[in-house]
């Protein structure tokens, strides 16, 4: 088994820069260029953002941050299908790192489109990568939070502090991601908030409604059957209507608002 | 010979198709008659607020002393509706997900036209920076501000007058 030498390759944050500034295409191949990768995106991601826009072994650098992202998301998932257990467990795996990916895959083509837009510079491989890495390293901090939901299954916390835990870690979670990109989007300043707004609010809805598409991830122990995703009914944003109702008293009854008012 | 010229160019085709793209996509919820109706009708609704506002600018922009030819501001007029389609075919996919997945189909029509605003919001950007070298930064807000509002209401009545028709099935 290959093991990441701490001598072989020092850490950028020790202060003693890399011999070879080739090194990271030679060891990309590696598991030590995957260990690397990951560190850095942990530890420096203003060097990933500059390897990223010096197109730096960018194909391994993706591919590495791809994994990285599908494994945390799918870790992160089976944790929340653990309140249920059985096959929920499963399913909540497979499907977090789904809506990771289906938002990475709509978001990439506007953030191009936007940086050839507003003459900014647009490459649509760079693109992707930032993408990628920046929800990297969000899944990287979901993956560190998965204590907090592990020491509330532990206590007994129940479904609502659960979800709130959830919403919670998450929000953390997107809020290291946007940093992420924020940056990596400032490189070139002109038009930079009209591109981080629209990118920003594209993932927000096209995420959530993602989220709203293959729900439940956290569900109760007491149900009977699970789905891997429910028939095509409301809508995210629907449910947020619903939300607000049912707090100013009218509910919902047989898909219709009934007010407690006569 | 210019108008033959005008339409072999691509950023023709992305200030074309881009309309044309974001309006098939809800349009696709509600028939193929939507689908096919529903795109030109966007393209038509901003071409018509292009037809009707463009010449305003120019004027505006002369009279109130700034630089810049009739070449330049239809240049910068132009560059701005391709930036626009551009970043319309960009959100394509989001629309297309966004219209496939929620359950009323006239939510798919509310994305598609954020998305149709979105673009244009890039398009005015566009156009402010393509305008301002021939004014004061405040001199170029004093023109564009008003312009755009204008525009926008004469756009959003058109869109309405366009795209309610067809799914009403009533002819345009």
């Amino acid at each position: 088994m290959s093991t990441f030498s701490l001598e072989s390759t020092p850490f950028p944050a020790d202060g003693i820069a890399p011999t070879d500034p080739t090194g990271a295409t030679e060891l990309a191949n590696g598991a030590d260029g995957v260990a690397l990768h990951i560190d850095q995106l942990l530890k420096s991601p203003a060097e990933v953002r500059a390897a990223i826009e010096s197109r730096t072994a960018l194909a391994a650098r993706t591919r590495t941050y791809v994994q990285v992202l599908v494994a945390c998301t799918a870790v992160f998932g089976a944790s929340l299908g653990f309140y249920r257990g059985g096959v929920q467990i499963l399913f909540a795996a497979l499907k977090l790192p789904i809506v990771t990916l289906l938002t990475l895959a709509v978001a990439a083509p506007i953030l191009y489109a936007l940086n050839r837009a507003l003459e900014r510079p647009a490459d649509m491989a760079r693109e992707v990568a930032q993408l990628v890495a920046s929800l990297a390293r969000g899944a990287l901090v979901l993956s560190a939070e998965l204590p907090l939901i592990w020491a509330a299954h532990a206590v007994g916390a129940d479904y609502h502090r659960l979800i709130l835990l959830t919403v919670l870690s998450c929000g953390v979670a997107g809020i290291v991601s946007f940093w992420f990109l924020w940056n990596a989007i400032s490189v070139t300043k002109m038009g930079r908030a009209l591109v981080a707004l629209i990118v920003l609010a594209t993932m927000g809805v096209v995420g959530a409604q993602a989220s709203w598409l293959f729900r439940p991830f956290l569900v109760r122990p007491r149900a009977a059957n699970v789905v891997f995703m429910h028939a095509l009914e409301g809508s995210f944003s629907e449910a947020i209507g619903d939300s607000l109702s049912s707090a100013q008293g009218h509910y919902r009854d047989d898909g219709r608002y009934q007010s407690r008012s006569p | 010979m210019s108008q033959a010229l005008s339409l072999s160019r691509p950023r023709t085709y992305w200030a074309f198709g881009g309309p044309l793209l974001l309006g098939a996509l809800p349009g696709l919820r509600f028939g193929w008659s939507a689908t096919l109706r529903l795109g030109p009708s966007l393209l038509a609704a901003l071409l018509a607020t292009a037809v009707i506002m463009g010449p305003a600018l120019y004027l505006l922009w002369g009279l109130t002393g700034a630089k810049g030819s009739l070449d330049q501001v239809r240049r910068a007029f132009a560059d701005a509706l391709t930036a626009a389609g551009r970043v319309h075919v960009g959100f394509a996919p989001a629309v297309l997900l966004l219209a496939a997945t929620v359950s009323h189909r006239d939510h798919a029509l509310v994305f598609g036209l954020a998305a149709f605003l979105g673009g244009l919001l890039v398009g005015a950007g566009r156009l402010w920076r393509a305008l301002q070298p021939g004014a004061s930064r405040t001199h170029a807000a004093a023109v564009l501000l008003p312009w755009l509002i204008a525009s926008a209401i004469v756009g959003c009545r058109l869109v309405g007058q366009f795209v309610v028709p067809v799914l009403s099935g009533k002819a345009v």
